[in-house]
């Protein structure tokens, strides 16, 4: 699941999005009739079936409609995001019912759609409601806004599930679908396009929509997309990898064109778009990944903050990369984020990128270019002279780089990505904490590599999934790494297998990767790190998991101790109560300290 | 020097309540008086509901581990309780309040399948034709 957000997480602030893993059955419902013990108000002519009234409706309660292979799974996400909830119910009947698409053919219409069903509602609807309120009895009291509340807590297929227990609460879910801005869809190999119709049919409204695809996909679902969804402004595909997306770059091209409001776009497995022409004044993010060769790129996109393009790591890419980049510079010029993934990545590229003079440019990854050598990084280093993020994974950029970046960058970089680039040691690690002082992220997987390995195992790391096998490295066995930095939330050590011995003091740390540093000695191992919550340590040796946990609740221990103490001359140590410390800063010290320890008990070490 | 304010429940029993907690709910806030009688809702209902503004009043900080501990053993209650509570604390307007309540009984919908919900929640006007029609479905 990670792999699709490999290179994402440190450019965007966005999550990787997850697919929803519970299945619903689409119940039948058939819609009920106001309750005997309601008061009517007024005569109405019901239809025997389904006990609406008769006035206008077509009856779609089908007599035994069968549950079997119609129902698909489908799991749902449904996050409504609107800015309050519903005003109290209004008097009126609702005006703006739109009749339902008739879709003749599907056989699993079941899906009880009210909407289909009322276009001239029952009025007494309101009234009904409204005068059941009691409040001394249970359910009846509860206001629409608080149901509203409930149930907009509930996940869709509880929300199908809600629709049935009372009219009441079935309006109330209609409403919610209706408002639903935000859907993220899972859809399954078995359903078509149809049922995505249908969904996105509830809600109307949807602002922001996320599919993960278990089928083929091609531009049908874009077409259904664009009828179904006019408000879009995001729009993601996920696709699950044994399915072929096979969206081409013009149909892509034109579903782009036509959204006037289409702010961001981030598609998977684009291995059929050969080439694009994509104008967009409104498009701020484009993420595409899974590309195969791409021979036309153009990028009329004036106002794109945010591109990453993602080149599959298979034989015949023939991209031009440099007149690639050679157009976002021209026609993209308030680029802030770029991130480029392809093995064709060199030298040309970086000065295509530095000759466009992006003024706004903060994050910059280019990786698994082997050709990006020192001089890009000088390159690139006097041009962008503000970089907060810079990711040159699997290049072959050595130490001298990192003093460059170093020299550069100390006021701008957060976040430094180097992994699997082999020459780079200890000492450019070390040098790089020591000389950054903003430094929050910092990866330097699979870097120091034991010479004796010809081919390490390597664990994924938590970010990256970067397959190329490191090369073995004639190398010295015992290599310590000591790192200070105050400000170090995150380090990546995965597949460091020469390292020896690590020695972190950073107050700041969370996650910590270990994942087959199977060299590190246990007893060579400190961590000073009190604020550390994860540590992975996939594949280390079980010696070595152990002295992770002892460092782990040494940690623990440690912060008892918060009593000043002074050393002496002669090397003992008297701890000096201060004289204010009287009874109730103490006991507000223990309650803090137990609350501390509630909160902090908990580092994991993830053993995969 | 903080004001008393004082909650009067249907049933007649005031409750006197410091500015601080009071001020967390929004009818309080927004009310020219500093007595206020809430309407429907018993005093059983109205104690608990002054019991969880004192509590979140003195303790600034909501993401406080043991007031999360107090919270959750606050909305196990029962479901009529519940209920009475959310339409209090709505009346109230008491944001938090409302949240936390809601949540937990959306999370009480979400354990169960639509069968048990019907079980377990009579107060919930299930329409007998729905429940022979859901049979027949086989829910």
């Amino acid at each position: 699941m990670e792999q699709r957000h490999h290179l994402q997480p440190h450019i965007s602030s966005a999550g990787p999005t997850t697919p929803f893993g519970s299945t619903a059955t689409y119940p039948h419902a058939p819609t009920a009739s106001s309750g005997h013990k309601r008061p009517r108000t007024r005569g109405s002519y019901t239809c025997g079936r389904c006990g609406q009234p008769k006035k206008g409706h077509s009856c779609h309660v089908r007599p035994a409609d069968s549950a079997a292979e119609s129902h698909p799974d489908t799991p749902l996400s449904v996050t409504r995001t609107p800015a309050l909830p519903p005003p109290p119910p209004p008097r009126q009947p609702y005006s703006n019912l739109r009749r339902a698409l008739s879709f003749d053919d599907v056989e699993s219409s079941g899906y009880g759609d009210s909407d289909a069903q009322d276009p001239d509602p029952d009025p007494d609807l309101d009234e009904v409601e409204d005068t059941e309120v009691d409040w001394d009895r249970g359910w009846g009291g509860l206001p629409a806004s608080c149901l509203w509340e409930i149930l907009r807590r509930l996940p869709p297929p509880g929300l199908l599930s809600a629709a049935m227990v009372c009219r009441g609460w079935r309006e109330t879910t209609r409403r919610l679908w209706k408002a639903a801005e935000a859907l993220r869809l899972r859809v399954p190999a078995r359903a078509q396009v149809r049922f995505v119709r249908l969904v996105l049919h509830k809600c109307p409204n949807l602002v922001s929509l996320s599919l993960t695809i278990e089928s083929d996909v091609d531009a049908t679902m874009l077409e259904c997309i664009a009828f179904s969804c006019p408000n879009l402004e995001s729009m993601e595909i996920y696709i699950s990898e044994k399915a072929t997306n096979r969206i081409t770059g013009d149909e892509l091209s034109r579903f782009v064109a036509d959204r006037r409001l289409l702010k961001s776009l981030k598609m998977e497995g684009c291995s059929n778009i050969g080439g694009f022409a994509l104008c967009s004044s409104s498009l701020l993010t484009l993420w595409l990944s899974g590309l195969h060769s791409l021979s036309k790129m153009v990028f009329n996109c004036p106002n794109l903050k945010e591109i990453s393009i993602d080149f599959s790591r298979q034989g015949n890419d023939n991209t031009d990369l440099t007149t690639m980049v050679d157009g976002l510079g021209r026609n993209c010029p308030r680029l802030q984020n770029i991130h480029i993934a392809s093995v064709r990545l060199s030298h040309a590229v970086v000065l295509a990128l530095t000759a466009a003079q992006l003024r706004d440019l903060q994050m910059l990854s280019l990786v698994l270019g082997s050709q990006i050598t020192d001089a890009s990084v000088a390159a690139i280093a006097s041009t962008y002279p503000y970089l907060e993020l810079l990711d040159l994974s699997g290049s072959s950029i050595s130490d001298s780089g990192i003093q460059i970046i170093c020299n550069v960058f100390p006021e701008t970089l957060s976040r430094l990505l180097v992994a699997l680039c082999p020459n780079i040691t200890t000492m450019g690690i070390v040098f790089a904490t020591t000389q950054l002082p903003l430094l929050e992220l910092m990866d330097c997987g699979m870097t120091i590599c034991d010479r004796n390995s010809s081919d390490p195992t390597y664990e994924e790391s938590s970010d990256f999934q970067l397959s190329m096998p490191s090369k073995a490295k004639a190398h010295l066995i015992c290599q310590n790494l000591i790192i200070k930095h105050g400000r170090l939330k995150k380090l990546s050590l995965w597949g460091c297998s020469g390292l020896d011995a690590l020695s972190l003091s950073c107050p700041e740390l969370n996650d910590l990767n270990l994942n087959s540093c199977n060299n590190l000695h246990p007893e060579r191992l400190s961590l000073q790190c009190p604020n550390l919550e994860k540590v992975h340590a996939s594949g280390c040796q079980r010696m070595l998991i152990g002295a992770i946990h002892s460092q782990l609740n040494n940690n623990l221990a440690t912060m008892d101790s918060l009593l000043p103490c002074k050393r002496l001359a002669s090397g003992s140590k008297r701890i000096r109560v201060p004289h204010y410390m009287m009874e109730q800063s103490l006991q507000s010290y223990e309650d803090d300290k137990k609350r501390r320890r509630v909160e902090k008990r908990r580092c994991n070490v993830l053993v995969y | 020097m903080s004001r008393v304010f004082k909650l009067k429940s249907s049933d007649n029993e005031t409750f006197e309540v410091e500015e601080a907690a009071a001020l967390l709910s929004e009818t309080i806030k927004s009310s020219s008086s500093t007595e206020i009688t809430v309407p429907n809702v018993k005093a059983e209902i109205l104690g608990k509901v002054v019991e969880w503004c004192n509590k979140h009043a003195e303790s600034e900080d909501t993401k406080d581990q043991l007031i999360k501990e107090w919270d959750a053993e606050f909305v196990s209650v029962d479901q009529h309780v519940l209920f009475k509570l959310i339409t209090a604390a709505d009346y109230l307007q008491i944001k938090e309040l409302v949240d936390q309540l809601t949540q937990r009984v959306g999370d009480m919908i979400k354990a169960k399948t639509l069968k048990t919900v019907e079980m377990t929640y009579p107060t919930f006007n299930v329409e007998r034709e729905v429940q022979e029609e859901l049979k027949s479905l086989g829910f």
